[in-house]
């Protein structure tokens, strides 16, 4: 299959009905790491064409041709995402990180989020008047067992205070 | 096994003709049915991906009604401009649905075709009355969802048909709301979700009621709970106590691992209250106390 990875074109093996996330980890990109397996804890996390998915429920031909960004190329783009997790503390085994750094580029690039003003999880509601975007609504489904929540939630409004 | 063909057709007609061999599957963004295949539960000799079918994921006003594309994402949904002005439930019940990554590839297709009951959009397109359009090489059909849901993931579709469309009726006056209430973590399932659409008058008596519950039993139910409860009254709130405790009769909760039956009976009655006091405005229900009573607290709600 043909797609760009990480900003560099990519041509590899592989079955378009297996996960995207075995498909970037042969590739070299091992930051992803499969956690739950079914879509729930975040490790996995991955962004397809701007938005984040659970790669090991992404199936790879849905990938084709699509600008797939890894926490390798994120944070390589960008030193302040890694900055800002560890000046924060922000992780302990470090088995979610990749997923909770790439969801936190999101979460400081997108704007036009469904947790952004007037979305479902702002104070007003869809359609209501909004309010500032919560951090932990969006980040919700990145899933630690080590540190608690309160280092991650802070290193991502550093960062996008940054942004 | 042999490999798996995986088509991505550009077009409907393309997506129609792919269909209808042994173990062929449509694939919308494959939250559901990737990990079905994962598990081995499914195994599919073809995949037809409606991703690259462009006529299915827009969302557009046509004749009084949203017809909403079935390639249309959850995340898309949730915030396209059109369905938080026309259907601003809709567009809550979408933002709320598990976590970004399934909103950002989960299509309203697959989320009706898949038919878990816990899902968030069907009560409110009950309650709004959305139909469901379908095609094949054979023509086109459109049912009610009422009658397009049939059971625990079942539903009227044929192996040769595509959902292509759901309309919502564009009403103006219609007063909805959406609520779910999620005992563990924000992300995670609903135990109880409740839609409500309603109008009133303009002495501000209700004249029309529509409700639509999910997570309760084997599949999302619409109810219409008797007028005499209800009509040429305002939604004060002994009125949707009443309403409330009607639907939560009429509900048949099946028992799961997770919660017992008379736990979601009684859940259901505080969901479609606390949607009726959403939708009925955003001031409180007159007669209600600001600060909440004891039935409208989470902690009343605890599993017994
Ligand atoms: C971790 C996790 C948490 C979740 N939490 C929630 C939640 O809180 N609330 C909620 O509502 N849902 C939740 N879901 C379920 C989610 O809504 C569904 O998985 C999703 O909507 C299915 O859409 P899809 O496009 O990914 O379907 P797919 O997996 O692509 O398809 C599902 C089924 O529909 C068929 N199909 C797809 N498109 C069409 C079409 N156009 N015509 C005919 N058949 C079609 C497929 O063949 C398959 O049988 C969760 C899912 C996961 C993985
Ligand atoms: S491994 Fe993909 S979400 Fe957990
Ligand atoms: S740091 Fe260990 S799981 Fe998050």
């Amino acid at each position: 299959m043909h797609f760009r990875l990480n900003g560099q074109t990519a041509d590899v093996d592989a079955e378009p009905t297996e996960p995207l996330l075995d498909v970037v980890r042969r590739a070299g990109c091992t930051g992803p790491k499969e956690g739950c397996w079914i879509g729930v804890c975040g490790a996995c996390t991955v962004i397809v064409d701007g938005l984040p998915v659970s790669a090991c429920l992404y199936l790879a031909g849905m990938a084709e041709d699509a600008d797939v960004w890894t926490v390798e190329g994120l944070t390589a783009d960008d030193p302040a995402l890694v900055d800002a997790f560890a000046d924060a503390a922000a992780l302990q085994c470090g088995f979610c990180t990749p997923g909770q750094v790439t969801t936190a580029w999101w979460v400081a690039h997108r704007p036009d989020v469904d947790g952004g003003p007037g979305g479902a999880r702002s104070p007003g509601g869809a359609g209501g008047p909004g309010g500032d975007p919560d951090v932990a609504a969006l980040m919700a489904g990145n899933l630690c067992r080590c540190t608690g929540y309160q280092a991650i939630r802070a290193a991502v409004e550093t960062y996008r205070a940054g942004h | 096994m042999p490999a798996t063909e995986f088509l991505a057709p550009s077009t409907l007609e393309e997506a129609l003709g792919a269909l209808g061999g042994d173990d062929t599957h449509l694939l919308g963004g494959g939250t559901a049915l990737a990990l079905l295949l994962k598990t081995g539960m499914v195994e599919a000799a073809r995949v037809v991906w409606l991703g690259r079918v462009a006529e299915l994921r827009a969302i557009t006003e046509l004749d009084g009604e949203l017809r909403i594309g079935a390639g249309v994402t959850l995340h898309t949904l949730s915030s396209s401009p059109l369905v938080r002005r026309h259907c601003p439930s809709l567009a809550r019940a979408a933002g709320l649905a598990a976590n970004i990554r399934v909103r950002a590839v989960a299509t309203l297709g697959g989320h009706l075709v898949h038919a878990d009951p816990r899902q968030d959009c069907p009560p409110v397109l009950l309650a709004c009355g959305a139909t469901v359009h379908l095609a094949s090489t054979a023509g086109e059909r459109a049912l009610a969802l009422d009658e397009f849901l049939v059971s625990f993931l079942e539903t009227a579709i044929l192996p040769t048909e595509v959902l292509t469309y759901v309309h919502v009726p564009i009403e103006p006056g219609r007063r909805e709301a959406y609520v779910r209430f999620t005992p563990g973590s924000e992300d995670d399932f609903p135990t109880v979700g409740a839609a409500v659409a309603l109008r009133a008058d303009d002495a501000g008596a209700l004249t029309d009621l529509e409700i639509g519950v999910g997570a309760v039993g084997a599949r999302a139910t619409r109810h219409r709970p008797d007028p005499a409860l209800w009509r040429g009254r305002p939604c004060t709130a002994p009125t949707a106590r009443a309403i409330g405790a009607a639907v939560a009769a009429d509900v048949a909760p099946a028992p799961d691992h997770r919660r017992s039956a008379r736990y979601r009976r009684h859940v259901t009655g505080v969901m479609v209250e606390r949607a009726l006091s959403d939708a009925w405005g955003a001031a409180p229900l007159p007669g209600t106390a600001t600060d909440p009573s004891p039935e409208r607290g989470a902690g009343a709600l605890h599993e017994h």
